[in-house]
């Protein structure tokens, strides 16, 4: 009796969602990347698909993807409605990227433009959000990409990858993304893709002519884009949120003669919020390294005993102009990108109840930073002057 | 009495044959006596009769005077000082003679004598000691056990010296009386295990026994489990190695193989060769082998129900890959692995029945229908080509065929079970199937000892062969039920 009772047990498991969906490969289409735009009717939405091409996906082709548009009442609708020119079962489990036009992001709330991807078992929580700037996300999805990837979408999540290096955007995951629309005290940037060329290729197909690249964030307030910072800003966030992992710094040395390039090593960070006469202050430390990567000039002597030191008050300060072009912006724009308020609600949270409502329009613009910035050079090269043409 | 119609009534029982041969000869001085020789040829030496028992009988009988030919102990007499036969007996009855006769013993009868004297003589047929093919090994001894039981018992006693070597003889099938004993080390192995193999093997009744594989459905203690409770060997080495961790083996006469328990799951992944060769080998090689049943149990399942149910759990490289290879295909993936499974079970069954020269055909067939072919014509994908070639190496990795034969059946329910419930089907299966093993007893020994019941200590010489001298005793940790409150 007891046995038979557990296995009931373990046959209710069968009745949860996602567990029994038996899909043949061929009865499917994975979706690699997706466009939400708006339609002409208001308040509907439109989906750009970018359908692989399983056969010819493996070499590249330019029909390595089929780009399919659909438009529905809301996200789900009209992916949904993709079945009626597709047939197939569209597979969202490996979604890579997610572009959101801008147009459509002036119009309706990004949280609402997320809900179904969100509410969804399948698509994948590791997809990038992604804004297209001046665009629409239909436009990114007809863009066939750089030749070194196979399928377009490559292109998008190798530069995303690939940006680390600069440390000149900040690309934020689905789950990341809707978490933080989630969290009260923290607002949501993520990098935005311009388009360069004009489209010579029909509907449905890709056209390599035009380019995607990725450049600074998209900065949020409560769902609602609010502005498109530049590089500069964007590092400056970067170093804040603790992820410039490399990078080049460009400065002088003192006699203003040679320009030195910084390679970044790594940095870290921490922030720390501080009641200070029952106001809020929030003290930011960055920790920076570096390596000389080069020294384009008449040359100095790097063993000079007050050179690097200087040096490195010199990249603090690259790196302190960088965080405060940032901080204006974000008090200007009033959006707490750095999830300050997030970080008091943890630490003073009795506090943070009585500053929760007005955080963003009353606290952050006139919120006090301190800012530490230690910087250290740790490696010159290879050489210890640059070569002398003779 | 009449020695002319007890010959008659041997020869009638047996249908007359060419070969139970009869010789009549008389004995005695004065007042000779006739007797008659009868034996099977080729159960017999017959070259060795006319030395052993014509020339005393026929010479050496000058001697006796009537009064001796003529008493009624001349039987007795013969066998004690004139027979030279190594082993005689008197036989008294009719059908102690025909089995006598069967036994390949020479029956000797004396005119006007009730009872004969059987001599034995029987002629083995000793094939040569050879490496056994289904069990090599890289280091180690080439010995293997012959058909002839005696042979093989002298064998195993040559490698364990002690008295305590117990041989204990049946005989079993009421038509072959084929000799079969049960061999364990008293002290070594455990009384109960003992008493109970033996209460089993006086249970069996069989027309004809060829082989202890005949005797191990009977001696099973789940017989319709697909798992093995008795090991199979053919090496002398290893069934010593049983025998000195308190096992108890079984040998039948004319087969070569050797039966022993208690054994347990994970013991099937030891080979002999791990204690011959240099630990950190050895320990890989059992790592090997682990995963070699894991890959050959589920690999074809979990592939299914990966693609088919969480293609999600892909890399997204994999899955394009997958996509592809998969787009030409007719058939559902549960289809194609089933076909390809199917088509390599076959090739490996032909493969093992079929005369040496037409084996080579099927292996230029066979991978070519497998692997080439299949996909070109665009039947099958080619990761599923690799999938069911890796599982095939997986159960080529497991050292012993009764495992292996374990997995093979095993795969397909678990396949189906995937095909309807996918990834949760899969785990049901491997749940039940665990639960079956943890029930399962080999001779009243837990079948997963040391996992279940844990034994932290036996684990780690089922997972590392260290060294020698490190490990304690390699004695088979008898856990039987009663134990557990005495302990």
């Amino acid at each position: 009796m007891r046995c038979r009772w557990i296995i009931l047990l373990l046959l209710l498991p069968l009745f949860l969602g996602g567990c029994l969906s038996n899909v043949d490969m061929r009865q499917r289409v994975i979706l690699t990347a997706v466009g939400i735009d708006g339609a002409d009717v208001p308040g509907h939405v439109t989906i750009t698909a970018q359908l692989l091409n399983a056969l010819k996906a493996p070499q590249g082709d330019a029909d390595a993807v089929l780009v399919i548009s659909s438009t529905g009442h809301t996200g789900f609708d009209a992916a949904r409605n993709m079945v009626k020119e597709v047939g197939r079962k569209v597979f969202w489990g490996q979604i890579q990227a997610i572009v959101i036009g801008e147009e459509v992001l002036r119009e309706v709330n990004a949280a609402q433009l997320l809900d179904f991807l969100d509410r969804d078992f399948e698509p994948s929580r590791l997809a990038y959000v992604l804004v297209a700037r001046g665009q629409t996300g239909a436009v990114v999805m007809g863009c066939g990409g750089s030749m070194l990837d196979s399928i377009p979408v490559g292109t998008i999540t190798n530069q995303v990858e690939g940006v680390r290096a600069t440390g000149k955007s900040h690309v934020m995951r689905l789950h990341d993304f809707m978490r933080a629309l989630d969290t009260p005290g923290r607002s949501c940037a993520t990098g935005f893709l311009t388009v360069t060329g004009e489209k010579t290729t029909g509907l449905g197909e890709v056209c390599k002519n035009q380019k995607i690249i990725l450049e600074g964030v998209a900065t949020f307030r409560e769902g609602w884009v609010v502005g498109f910072w530049d590089d500069k800003e964007t590092r400056g966030l970067n170093w804040v949120l603790g992820e410039v992992t490399s990078g080049m710094l460009i400065t002088k040395d003192p006699s203003e003669q040679n320009k030195v390039s910084l390679e970044i090593l790594g940095a870290s960070s921490r922030v720390e919020p501080m009641m200070v006469d029952d106001q809020p202050v929030i003290r930011i430390t960055v920790n920076a390294e570096a390596n000389i990567g080069d020294i384009v000039g008449p040359g100095l002597d790097i063993l000079d005993d007050g050179l690097i030191a200087s040096l490195e008050r010199r990249q603090a300060t690259v790196i302190r102009n960088e965080i405060l072009a940032a901080l204006k912006r974000a008090k200007d724009e009033r959006t707490d990108v750095f999830g300050f308020g997030t970080a008091f609600a943890r630490r003073f949270p009795r506090q943070w109840e009585k500053m929760a409502d007005s955080w963003d329009e009353q606290f952050l613009p006139d919120l006090p930073v301190e800012l530490i910035v230690e910087a250290k050079i740790r490696r010159v090269g290879l050489c210890l002057s640059p070569i002398r043409v003779q | 009495m009449d020695i002319e119609q007890n010959v008659h009534q041997i020869r009638a029982e047996f249908g007359d044959p060419k070969d139970l041969k009869v010789r009549f000869f008389t004995f005695g001085s004065a007042r000779p006596r006739t007797g008659a020789l009868l034996y099977f040829l080729d159960l017999t030496e017959d070259g060795a009769i006319p030395e052993t028992i014509l020339r005393p009988l026929m010479i050496e009988t000058w001697k006796l005077s009537d009064a001796q030919i003529l008493a009624p102990d001349l039987i007795s007499k013969l066998q004690n000082e004139f027979l030279l036969g190594a082993e005689t007996e008197t036989v008294s009855g009719f059908n102690q003679a025909v089995q006598a006769l069967l036994g390949g013993r020479v029956i000797l009868l004396v005119d006007g004598h009730a009872s004969a004297i059987a001599i034995n003589l029987r002629q083995e047929h000793r094939r040569e000691i050879q490496e056994p093919d289904v069990e090599m090994v890289i280091t180690g001894p080439r010995e293997g056990f012959v058909e002839t039981i005696s042979r093989n018992i002298g064998l195993i006693r040559r490698r364990i010296a002690t008295p305590s070597l117990r041989v204990q003889e049946f005989q079993l099938g009421e038509k072959s009386q084929t000799r079969v004993t049960l061999i364990y080390i008293a002290g070594l192995a455990d009384d109960r295990i003992v008493s109970e193999a033996i209460s089993r093997l006086n249970k069996i009744q069989v027309e004809a026994v060829f082989d202890p594989g005949q005797l191990e459905d009977f001696l099973e203690d789940a017989p319709w489990s697909p798992f093995p409770t008795w090991g199979t060997t053919e090496r002398v080495d290893v069934c010593a190695a049983q025998l000195l961790e308190g096992c108890v083996a079984i040998l039948t006469d004319g087969s070569p193989v050797c039966l022993f328990a208690p054994v347990t799951f994970l013991s099937f992944f030891q080979t002999p060769d791990d204690y011959y060769m240099r630990y950190p080998a050895a320990t890989l090689a059992r790592w090997l082998r682990l995963s070699g049943i894991s890959i050959s149990l589920v690999f074809p399942s979990l592939y299914l129900a990966i693609v088919n149910f969480h293609p999600e759990l892909i890399p997204f490289a994999l899955l394009v890959t997958i996509a592809a290879a998969k787009e030409r295909i007719p058939f559902p993936l549960v289809v194609e692995i089933l076909l390809m499974e199917a088509v390599f079970e076959m090739l490996r069954e032909a493969g093992l029945r079929m005369p040496r020269p037409i084996g080579q055909a099927l292996t230029i067939v066979g991978p070519l229908v497998i692997g080439q072919a299949a996909v070109q014509a665009g039947l099958v994908a080619a990761p599923v080509i690799v999938v069911v070639a890796t599982t095939a190496i997986g159960t080529f990795l497991i050292a012993r065929e009764k495992v292996t034969q374990a997995t093979r059946i095993l795969r397909f329910p678990l396949l189906i079970l995937t095909a309807l419930f996918g990834m949760f089907g899969l785990i049901l299966g491997m749940i039940a199937l665990l639960t079956h093993q943890v029930s399962l007893r080999s001779l009243g020994v837990p079948y997963m000892y040391p996992l279940a019941p844990l034994d932290l200590k036996a684990l780690r010489d089922v997972l590392i062969r260290s060294p020698k001298w490190d490990f304690q005793s390699r004695r088979v940790a008898v856990h039987l039920p009663e134990d557990e409150g005495s302990d």
